[in-house]
């Protein structure tokens, strides 16, 4: 994958010691993203976004070459509300609910302005409820800006970034 | 083609096999767009495609349908949308009137 961070301009000693200090905030900030999804409290991932902030879902594919075009980009905390309200109250798919794995969280940076950028991986296995069938049905990457320096942590930029060409059927609930 | 709002995209259907199919979805724009025209189409995409607030079913649907289809005994289904006449149908959408008249013209071109 194409890097998209300056991390190689940072030893890894600095970088070591920048990511022990704040692994644990990094780490649980990802968890409860996850976790909220994964117990159908999607509504609660807007609530851990600064309201600046942005949240990208993209293919590998796109992402590499550079094209701006992703499946999902909100502008906003507010953006990312409306998509999960539409998703209540609008859309009409089968029921179905995803398991988050979260991996390799590496904090590689700073920002100027003091926002950690973060770096993982993820899969997420989705089930269908009618049929009960489990299946693989996104892995990737997460580039990630956090911003530590309000009460609580708050996602500043989410980019997923998929492995996969293509969505099998539809991504309706947010990864 | 699709336009939904100002977002612009070819979608081509795939069949991968009998229970199997891709939906390639290409967006684009134009030279001469200026860049607010151009972040309009881009943020307009969070409405189309697989995981768009509009579109989002339009996978799922087809799967739909290919479910319906195969609970006939025969495996096979027809469905008669607005009649069998190249003018049947009217001028509405709901009428296969426009893919009668399309795969006409393509068997009269292609000479078959």
């Amino acid at each position: 994958m194409k890097a998209s961070d300056s991390s190689s301009e940072v030893s890894l000693a600095e970088r070591l010691a920048l990511h022990r200090q704040h692994v644990d905030a990094v780490s649980y900030l990802l968890a409860e993203w996850a976790h909220a999804i994964d117990q159908n409290r999607v509504e609660a991932i807007a609530g851990l976004m600064l309201p600046e902030g942005r949240y990208t879902v993209t293919s590998r594919f796109n992402h590499d070459r550079g094209l701006p075009m992703a499946i999902i980009d909100a502008r906003s905390a507010a953006q990312l509300r409306d998509r999960i309200k539409s998703m209540r109250l609008a859309n009409i798919y089968q029921p179905q609910s995803y398991r988050h794995v979260i991996s390799a969280i590496q904090v590689i940076g700073q920002t100027e302005v003091g926002l950690l950028q973060v770096r993982s991986s993820f899969v997420v296995v989705r089930t269908m409820e009618l049929m009960g069938d489990s299946m693989l049905f996104a892995s990737g990457e997460c580039h990630d800006l956090i911003d530590l320096g309000g009460a609580e942590p708050r996602f500043a930029q989410r980019r997923m970034v998929y492995d996969s060409r293509a969505v099998e059927t539809l991504m309706v609930i947010p990864i | 083609m699709h336009q939904i709002a100002n977002s612009l995209a070819t979608r081509q259907l795939i069949p991968r096999g009998v229970n199997q199919s891709d939906l390639v979805w290409t967006y684009f724009g134009f030279e001469d767009d200026d860049e607010e025209t151009t972040r309009m189409r881009l943020t307009q995409i969070n409405l189309v495609g697989s995981a768009g607030m509009v579109s989002v079913e339009d996978a799922a649907v087809c799967e739909m349908m290919q479910r319906a289809f195969d609970d006939g005994e025969e495996g096979a289904s027809f469905i008669e949308m607005g009649g069998k006449t190249l003018e049947s149908g009217g001028s509405s959408k709901l009428s296969e009137r426009a893919i009668r008249n399309f795969w006409h013209n393509y068997r009269q071109y292609m000479g078959l």
